[in-house]
């Protein structure tokens, strides 16, 4: 039981730190990134390739890897952050002028997940191909005994979830975030207003980029694993859902809505009595019912289940 | 103050702007009317660097600011509003003056996390000028509400005060009576002539003749791409081609 709570408690702070980077984009931005999967799966496999030992150490002899370098989780963490900012900072330097098209950004970061997957998969040189990086240590795995890692690393995850929502804030309450927001409104507006509309929506996407490799970096070493198949479009629309039903454009929705999407239904529902039929009915219909429920919160809630609200600021007597 | 020499564009073989030569003085308030199509907007459009021109200078006080971004444009001195009123919906009414009147470093993000108090102090300190400003304009009540409560001409307003938040030299207005109800006219009247007091400059795209007569000091009618004549409203009224043009008859306005 204890366990199942922390399972579900890491991979609730998980994704709140996927949707809080989607936040920035499209929840400040209006970015419609349609492949924060690409973006977390980069970040994963750098911090991997960093971390891993060359194969005649882990032993998998035939693994292929460009790079394996068997260094510590904080220099695969680091050397994610950086490939992601220059990845994002080129797609967004090709992809963000003042005049994008909204459609154009999703349709690019969906083409780069996809381009991202098919690399991994068809060049096994890169990273391993389907069987993917193995045997990556955990870090402290030899001072934190292995029985209770799994809570070790809640701890982890939990305050990087809080740094993460911690930084939205700031960026939601400060003259910055406000150009975001008015960007996502209207980005001509803001230009006439004497914004370089193009500097802040780069910077804005790259932001939520590097959050989102964070997030990648923060899984490598907890699974050990790093392999294409976990990292599928369903995660996509996962993250999507969290922060659509949670509430865009402000730093509580992803919070909420981690809890009540990843925990509440996707995690939560494992405790339901599970015999027979009814344990494969509740596995079937739990993406059923965040599908669903994504739908009726497009139609019926848009601002998700904790709106966006307008900040006061108290003006100081002229 | 504004020079435009030559300027021209078009979109593929519609000349929108063929060639106009223009000329606003420091201080001055000049009225621009023509027939729908004319090319204003388009005017406007390359003037405040949404377009970019296909021929032709523009000058700011000796400074050409053909080929610069809208933002760069901003920043130098020449603030716009637009024909329906851009203000963002879902930010009050003071977050919209704020945006106005904050400028790369106050918004950069960097700052904000080392110096987040300093920040919050220069925004209270900017907020304090914008309800100043919202008081003149009569929205101070709503400083704290979603923009989006704002009726059709209070949004005209706040676009009005939003402009002064950027200290222009100059201001392009688009439109600035249209779409207004006539007691709501009178109060864009005297913050016009406020906005003169203070020493900008206005160039003032309207279709309401009225209107311009009460502020406009020259009338500049522009026709199918080009300027046909200059001069105050009532020689305009007296010239042949701009009867042909634009009023059709001399009842009008």
């Amino acid at each position: 039981m204890i366990d199942f709570l922390v399972t579900a408690g890491i991979l609730v702070a998980f994704f709140v730190i996927l949707a809080s980077g989607l936040n920035l984009q499209w929840g400040l931005t209006g970015l419609a990134n349609l492949g924060p999967v690409g973006f977390f799966a980069l970040g994963s496999y750098v911090s991997g390739l960093v971390m891993i030992p060359p194969p005649e150490v882990t032993g998998f002899v035939t693994d292929t890897f460009v790079i394996s370098l068997g260094l510590p989780w904080p220099v695969g963490l680091v050397a994610a952050l950086i490939v992601t900012g220059v990845v994002a900072t080129v797609i967004g330097w090709m992809l963000l002028r003042t005049d994008t098209a909204p459609l154009f950004v999703a349709v690019i970061t969906l083409a780069f997940a996809e381009i991202f997957f098919l690399l991994i998969i068809t060049q096994k040189w890169l990273a391993n191909g389907f069987n993917g990086i193995r045997g990556i240590d955990r870090p402290l795995g030899n001072l934190v005994e292995f029985g209770t890692y799994e809570r070790f690393f809640l701890v982890v995850m939990v305050v990087a979830a809080a740094l993460v929502f911690w930084f939205v804030r700031h960026v939601e309450a400060s003259p910055y975030g406000r150009v975001l927001k008015g960007i996502r409104e209207d980005p001509a507006a803001v230009a006439a207003l004497g914004h370089d509309v193009r500097r802040f929506r780069i910077s804005a996407f790259v932001l939520g980029c590097l959050v989102l490799a964070l997030a990648g970096a923060l899984w490598t070493p907890f699974v050990t694993v790093v392999e294409p198949s976990a990292f599928g479009t369903e995660q996509t629309f996962l993250v999507w859902a969290v922060l659509i039903i949670g509430g865009a454009g402000n730093a509580w929705g992803p919070l909420v809505g981690g809890l009540v999407i990843i925990g509440l239904i996707q995690q939560g529902t494992r405790f339901l009595p599970a015999t027979g039929e009814i344990a494969e009915l509740t596995v079937r219909l739990r993406g059923v019912v965040i599908g669903l429920l994504f739908i009726l919160f497009l139609r019926f809630r848009p601002k998700g289940l904790v709106p966006e609200r307008a900040r006061r600021i108290l003006p100081e007597d002229p | 103050m504004l020079v435009l020499e030559g300027l021209r564009k078009s979109f593929g073989g519609l000349v929108a702007v063929d060639g106009v030569d223009l000329r606003v003085l420091e201080g001055e308030i000049v009225g621009l009317i023509g027939p729908n199509g004319a090319g204003k907007t388009t005017l406007f459009n390359c003037v405040t660097g949404g377009l970019r021109p296909d021929a032709g200078s523009i000058r700011l006080r000796e400074e050409e600011l053909a080929g610069l971004r809208p933002h760069q444009i901003s920043r130098r001195g020449l603030a716009r509003s637009f024909q329906i009123p851009r203000t963002i919906q879902r930010m009050t009414v003071l977050e919209n003056m704020l945006l106005g009147a904050e400028d790369r470093r106050d918004t950069s993000l960097t700052r904000f996390l080392v110096d987040s108090r300093g920040a919050r102090r220069r925004e209270r300190r900017m907020a304090g000028e914008a309800m100043g400003l919202l008081e003149e304009f009569g929205l101070d009540h709503l400083a704290q509400e979603f923009a989006s409560v704002l009726s059709g001409g209070q949004h005209k307003l706040l676009g009005l005060a939003q402009a002064l938040m950027m200290h222009p030299s100059i201001l392009l207005l688009d439109e600035p009576a249209a779409g207004v109800n006539p007691t709501l006219i009178g109060e864009i009247v005297d913050r016009l002539l406020d906005m003169r007091e203070r020493g900008i400059t206005l160039l003032i795209i309207e279709h309401n003749l009225r209107f311009l007569e009460r502020i406009a000091e020259r009338v500049m009618v522009m026709a199918q791409g080009t300027i046909l004549t200059s001069g105050t409203m009532e020689e305009i009224r007296q010239h042949q081609d701009v009867l042909d043009a634009y009023l059709g008859h001399p009842a009008v306005g």
